[in-house]
């Protein structure tokens, strides 16, 4: 078990930065998650940190030891693939006992280990099946029991769960975290999938375009987005452009447009007044009241309904705040009573903000909602 | 799309009258070794054939032949195996070039090439022309390309994740290529094996224009046409080459057919 210091790292391939500059911390003993969309370099990080991918400058090191330019079969990690890896000419234990033998484990701890590394991964029995006769979940388990059996540094997923089905990879996220809780590996995985990475994850990397947006705990990315991707990668979220009136413990900001004053705090970032800022409110955030509890929230507004649609568990507004689109997620029992709201106004209020700064003449759009059933309205500024 | 049924009699008998053209010389050589005679439909059952074969000449070329294909072949899997695999699986300088420059036998007429090699073999190895190991070194020469692309097919259709996984487990790269990437490629290496040995044991335009000293069969059996002109025993001699040759690669199979379990399912 180890931690993780990467210092300035640049890959690049032609004249593209896959990683661009990346400096971070993993702490030891974290879940970390690597996430963000298709080609934002976060294969490429976990690549180097495997020694699979050579940097072109900067450092990686793995504990005290600086690892950057270490060759992958001296660096004592475990790795597993998106694409099935497990060796097909040899059975389950003769896949988990040839990592051992390559360490050097003493031959009478080997089978007791790859019996109890079997155990770990619930395919105790399994041991004389090759990959062709185990299904594509259970191959996937034997390549973590195979990496993890010789108590490797590092535990390295790259995105392992895209080649299964969609309730297998529900099962098998939560059987990585049950084991990341059982052996404290420091264990660093790769995945697009905000679900996954926001489910098992205590430390959360974003990474976009070869750079890291933000890192911190799931909850932490989730309320205090701080670049306009972060916002808009998590979740779907609502923006309107504003002007920030008063810094300080609470921050003033009015909404020119709209001609509307909103109070919060930002955690994070100290603002001035007459710092541009995007006001961020999340759809699932918005909760929806009757006028005599509008005073016990700090924000209210008024929100014409154009179309109320149930989607099961949630009802999705679409409505307008003056003429600003917006989107709300209603949860809750009570949800059902809104599906007729379509033409009234509603009063919300807003139970969480977030401030992003803002670049003059910049518009929001949510280029990449990992909800499953939501794009988010676009806001233009006037 | 469902054809009507009187086209699919046609093309099934276009089909079988095709192979029945590429088949019939084996089918005719065949016949002419038990009737001593070459014409169609057979006259007359006769084995004088078999006796008019000079068995001690015919056998010590067979001899030749077999150990003509046992070291060309070892020596093509000892060259091309590791390009093919430097070809499929790295990147380095020159890397086109090296992939184009391989195919160059295939691209020349055999006879010229083998005819450039008899040159640089007259002016540098004057000595040595017509003996055994440049006989060997030729004759692989021209099955560079099949061998090579065969393993570089096999190595293609192999996943590099294996490799990779091979790699971070702390296995280094000569480990890796011995216990994880050969056993993977197997059936294409033993495919390219038994190519390079009929090539080779069959080879005609090496050792002849480079006048193998010791001729392999294919040569002696053309001396023969040369002097006596075509006669039922050549059919004798060409089936029962074929039936050697052969055999040895149904052995080969057999031996390894534990390499090929799976590649067939």
């Amino acid at each position: 078990m180890a931690n993780v210091r990467i210092n300035e790292l640049v890959k690049r391939f032609d004249q593209v930065f896959a990683v661009d500059h990346v400096s971070v911390e993993i702490p030891e003993g974290s879940l970390t998650a690597i996430l963000g969309p298709s080609g934002c370099g976060k294969t490429t990080l976990l690549r180097c940190i495997a020694g699979l991918a050579m940097p072109d400058s900067g450092q990686i090191f793995i504990g005290e030891k600086d690892v950057t330019r270490l060759e992958p079969f001296k660096r004592n990690l475990g790795m597993v693939f998106q694409r099935p890896s497990m060796f097909p000419h040899m059975t389950a234990f003769e896949n988990i006992a040839w990592g051992l033998r390559l360490r050097n484990w003493p031959k009478r701890d080997v089978a007791p280990r790859v019996h109890e590394m079997l155990q770990l991964v619930h395919l105790d029995g399994m041991e004389n099946r090759t990959a062709r006769q185990l299904s594509g979940g259970q191959a996937q388990r034997v390549v973590i029991a195979r990496a993890l059996a010789p108590e490797p540094d590092l535990l390295l997923l790259d995105e392992p769960l895209s080649a299964l089905d969609a309730k297998l990879r529900d099962e098998l996220i939560l059987e990585i975290a049950e084991i990341h809780r059982k052996t404290g590996c420091t264990t660093i995985l790769v995945t697009h999938d905000q679900g996954e990475a926001f489910t098992i994850a205590d430390n959360v990397l974003l990474m976009n375009a070869g750079r890291i947006e933000q890192q911190g705990a799931p909850i932490d990315i989730y309320q205090n987005p701080r670049t306009l991707f972060s916002a808009t990668f998590i979740g779907t979220n609502n923006f309107l452009p504003g002007v920030v009136l008063e810094g300080g413990s609470e921050v003033v900001v009015r909404i020119e447009a709209l001609d509307i004053i909103f109070r919060t705090q930002s955690s994070w970032k100290e603002f001035e007044p007459g710092d541009l800022v995007w006001v961020c409110m999340r759809a699932d955030d918005i909760d929806i009241i009757s006028e005599d509890r509008a005073s016990s929230y700090r924000n209210t507004i008024q929100v014409g309904v154009d179309h109320a649609s149930l989607t099961g568990g949630i009802v999705i507004i679409e409505g307008r705040l003056a003429d600003q689109p917006l989107r709300i997620h209603v949860g809750g029992s009570q949800r059902f009573n809104l599906l007729d709201s379509a033409g009234k106004t509603i009063v919300c209020g807003l139970s969480h903000i977030a401030l992003i700064p803002r670049e003059d003449g910049r518009q929001a759009s949510n280029n990449g909602a990992v909800s499953s059933l939501l794009t988010t309205t676009p806001l233009e500024r006037h | 799309m469902r054809l009507p049924r009187y086209i699919m009699v046609i093309l099934n008998i276009y089909a079988l009258m095709l192979a029945g053209i590429m088949i019939w010389p084996v089918i005719q050589m065949m016949l002419t070794s038990v009737t001593s005679d070459v014409v169609f439909p057979p006259r007359n059952f006769s084995l004088a054939a078999f006796e008019r074969v000079l068995w001690d000449g015919f056998f010590k070329s067979m001899g030749v032949s077999l150990q003509l294909g046992l070291w060309s072949t070892l020596l093509l899997i000892a060259i091309c195996l590791p390009a093919a695999y430097a070809l499929e699986r790295k990147r380095f300088p020159g890397r086109s070039l090296l992939g184009a420059v391989i195919f160059v036998p295939n691209i020349f007429p055999s006879i010229t090439y083998v005819i450039a090699i008899g040159v640089y073999v007259a002016i540098y190895f004057i000595g040595l022309r017509g003996e055994f190991p440049i006989i060997v070194v030729a004759t692989a020469m021209g099955a560079i390309p099949l061998v090579v692309r065969t393993i570089q097919g096999s190595l293609a259709t192999t996943d590099e994740v294996y490799e990779e996984a091979a790699l971070v487990m702390g296995a280094n790269p000569l480990r890796t290529f011995f216990k994880i990437t050969l056993p993977l490629i197997a059936p294409g290496v033993i495919t390219a094996a038994t190519i390079a040995f009929t090539f080779s044991a069959t080879n005609f335009l090496a050792p002849w224009i480079l006048g193998a000293k010791e001729p392999p069969v294919a040569v002696y059996i053309y001396r023969d046409v040369e002097r006596l002109g075509f006669t039922p025993q050549l059919a004798v001699q060409v089936l029962v080459m074929e039936f050697i040759i052969l055999g040895i690669i149904q052995a080969l199979y057999l031996i390894f057919r534990k390499q090929f379990r799976g590649v067939f399912a």
